[in-house]
């Protein structure tokens, strides 16, 4: 049954890609070590994930579309001969996103030097991007699933670092034991998935599930599936992805990296490396949810009023798309999707970022006080911000999906393949895509519009002249430039209108190139043109909605009230989960109260009945014996101690009585 | 008529009256007048026992324990005189040199 577990040593590559897991270790280390200078330490890490990029670049050009290199070695061993393995798998996937996750992490560390330079905390911030990144590479590189699972909680932990990083407000402490639990429920299904693909395979390591499992196993579905609720915890699909939105409240940079390039990405990568193993009718269901979550995330996004909860939302949304895309059996066109993603919606944050730091400033010098966050307070921020409002349109044009934008390619991609879904009820996924589309068109303009068009809203609230805000510092420029540039197509393929025969795509798939399709890029063009040109009626600086916007939002429309309140789904979780859990817990506490600690009171009280019962047995039983065999020897020795009184006529009475008793013994 | 029994009462009393001077006594002089109480006691044991004895040997042998109780005499006396000289009293409880 065991089959024998075979050792691979490693290469010069494997080693290498060890060091790019350890060196953000090594960051995280000296940050916390290195707390008196501030500035010196969060440059030397800044440093060493630059050097970490290069040597991921590295490693990417020497793996790419070479041959897969695979290095493994025992980890430990349960009882006899059931060993455990874990190892280093890089193939194409793995350079690409260890790539991805050293760059936009070098990005943010960049950005965060200026954004964070006034934080108390300033030390505890680094040292924990130095955490995230570390279990974020050891997903990325892990060979197996249970290497996966380690580094995949962890990953969750340092993400609930992060979210409650300003832990002294209350909402960011409840966001980030929010998502910390939330997403430990759908870590539940990945260690069940993990149990039943051991228990039917014996292996966790991928490159033996690959070749071994076979396809029409109906508990391989079982258990891709509860695979599959791992990453709907962790890349936030419905119905767990409650939790990101409100894990906005961490540092945008932070809000950045992890909920929009890398850690939310998580799950898709996870379902990438298992999608040769994953049943066809798993990968319905998959597509479906994906499906779902696109659309939902989309409608949720149309009535915000929070920056950073439109982006959470479209992230959510995109998310959705990427899992669609692997459930619609494109896992390559899904990555293409995460790699395009992951740099315009990094782009979005951060210039976010940018926006929010420039009003805090500005809230701050002039004691002013106001949510830096609420775009119904910004407008006109296209003339006193323009290199972030240029970043920005860039970035939001990749999102919306137009062409000569990357998000272009990788949408139709995705959208492309998701038409081989058309029996049945699977219709639904492509209709719903392509819904998104609209949406996503709708909520960006809409977006845009309130925040960069018309005139500044914030002197209607505060009495100021017309604001000037602080320009975007030169350690802010140089990752927002980057990544605006890596949002246009021209890094991806060369062709604006076709993304599959992207590099990205050919590298990635062993099978023939989606067919290119004329029509679905031009459905999703004038559906895109459709919702910007919806957004720009209703929100464009002379319209009505723009003049009331101060106004209370009128939430009696149910679509509105679904949409503002993401469809209600914390009212629903509330009331279903959350209200009976906690009245199972008074159930259980009562309990607790009333019949076991009375239960433990009586046994305490019986206790010490006996023990007292005890101590008297003690005192007076063993004691007592004690006691008076040292009263009679006491009184013996008294007794004889009294015949030898010294005096002579004593001893001559004795002696008398003596041979008194000698005659009377002879004479009887 | 003299019994064998008067001679046994009469000695048999004589030495439990000496025996309980003896102990009794605190004076030294009176422990020793005891002492020859109980001598002579068995002294009439003696000669009550030689009255059916012919060769009378009894009754000689008395006369040797009449002697030699006058040599115990001297030396007790003696031994008395030394006691009182060292204790400074003749009284027999006093000296307990022989307490344990």
């Amino acid at each position: 049954m065991n089959q024998e577990v075979t050792i691979l040593t490693l290469t010069s590559s494997t080693q290498l890609s060890l060091v790019v897991l350890f060196l953000p270790l090594l960051s995280f280390v000296i940050m916390n070590l290195w707390s008196k200078n501030r500035k010196l330490g969060s440059y030397v890490s800044s440093g060493l994930f630059f050097v970490n990029f290069i040597i991921a670049v590295f490693l990417f050009i020497t793996i790419w579309n070479g041959e897969p290199e695979h290095s493994r070695w025992l980890w430990f061993e349960i009882g006899s001969g059931i060993q455990f393995t874990s190892g280093v798998w890089l193939n194409n996937l793995t350079v690409l996103l260890l790539v991805l996750v050293t760059l936009v992490s070098f990005m943010v560390h960049l950005f965060s030097l200026e954004y964070m330079k006034d934080d108390k905390a300033y030390n505890r911030y680094f040292s924990f991007l130095g955490l995230f990144t570390f279990s974020m590479l050891g997903i990325v590189l892990s060979d197996n699933l249970l290497l996966m699972f380690v580094f995949w909680e962890l990953v969750g932990f340092s993400s609930y670092l992060l979210i409650g990083f300003w832990f002294h407000k209350e909402t960011a402490a409840k966001a980030s034991k929010k998502a910390f639990i939330v997403n430990r429920i759908g870590d539940l299904g990945f260690l069940v998935g993990l149990m039943i693909l051991w228990s039917n395979y014996n292996t966790l390591d991928l490159t033996t599930l690959i070749s071994s499992a076979e396809i029409t196993d109906p508990s391989l579905t079982l258990a891709t599936l509860c695979l599959f609720g791992g990453v709907i915890g962790k890349s936030a699909q419905f119905p767990l992805q409650v939790w990101l939105p409100d894990a906005m409240e961490g540092p945008t940079p932070v809000s950045a990296l992890i909920h929009a390039a890398t850690m939310v990405a998580a799950g898709v990568f996870l379902l990438a490396r298992i999608t040769p193993f994953i049943p066809i009718d798993a990968l319905h269901v998959i597509a479906l949810i994906g499906a779902i979550t696109a659309f939902m995330g989309g409608v949720a996004a149309l009535r915000q009023f929070d920056i950073k909860k439109i982006l959470a939302f479209s992230t959510i949304s995109q998310l959705g798309y990427m899992v669609m895309g692997v459930g619609a059996s494109a896992y390559d066109a899904a990555i293409f999707h995460l790699i395009t993603h992951a740099f315009f919606k990094a782009c979005l944050f951060l210039s976010a970022g940018a926006i929010i730091h420039s009003l805090h400033k500005f809230s701050h010098d002039n004691d002013a006080n106001f949510d830096a966050q609420d775009i119904r307070l910004m407008g006109g921020l296209r003339r006193s911000m323009p290199f972030t409002f240029w970043v920005f349109i860039v970035s939001s044009m990749a999102l919306v999906g137009v062409p000569l934008f990357s998000g272009f390619l990788s949408k139709e991609a995705i959208l492309i393949a998701s038409l081989s879904m058309t029996k049945g009820w699977q219709v639904i996924v492509p209709i719903l895509g392509f819904g998104s589309v609209l949406i996503t068109a709708f909520y960006v303009m809409r977006m845009l519009l309130i925040i960069f068009f018309g005139e500044n809203r914030l002197s209607n609230i505060i009495n100021t002249s017309y604001p000037s805000f602080s320009k975007v510092s030169l350690l802010m420029k140089i990752p927002l430039t980057l990544l605006a540039f890596s949002s246009l197509f021209i890094l991806f393929s060369p062709n604006p209108f076709d993304g599959s025969h992207s590099w990205i795509i050919n590298g990635l798939s062993n099978q023939l190139p989606i067919e290119h399709h004329s029509v679905v890029p031009a459905i999703s063009v004038m559906l895109v043109l459709l919702g910007m040109g919806l957004a720009y009626a209703k929100f464009k600086p002379s319209s009505k909605y723009i003049q009331q916007i101060h106004s209370e939002p009128d939430y009696k429309n149910l679509w509105q009230s679904l949409s503002f309140n993401n469809w209600h789904l914390d009212a629903i979780y509330d009331a279903v989960i959350i209200r009976q859990a906690i009245r199972i817990a008074d159930g259980i506490k009562m309990i607790e109260e009333k019949l076991i600690n009375r239960f433990i009171n009586y046994f305490a009280i019986f206790n010490v009945i006996l023990a007292k019962i005890l101590g008297l047995f003690d005192r007076y039983i063993v004691d007592g014996l004690v006691h008076f065999s040292a009263f009679a020897s006491n009184t013996i020795g008294w007794l004889s101690k009294n015949i030898q009184s010294g005096k002579a006529q004593t001893h001559i009475a004795w002696a008398g009585l003596g041979i008194l008793m000698i005659i009377i013994w002879l004479i009887l | 008529m003299i019994t064998l029994q008067h001679f046994l009462i009469i000695g048999i009393s004589l030495f439990s009256i000496g025996l309980t001077t003896v102990i009794i006594k605190k004076n030294a002089i009176l422990v020793l007048l005891g002492i020859e109480l109980m001598l002579n006691g068995a002294n009439v044991n003696l000669i009550g026992f030689s009255t059916n004895d012919p060769q009378i040997q009894g009754q000689i042998f008395s006369l040797f324990v009449i002697v030699v109780a006058a040599a115990e005499a001297v030396v007790a006396l003696a031994i008395v005189v030394r006691v009182y000289q060292y204790f400074n009293t003749s009284n027999v409880d006093e000296p307990k040199e022989l307490k344990g």
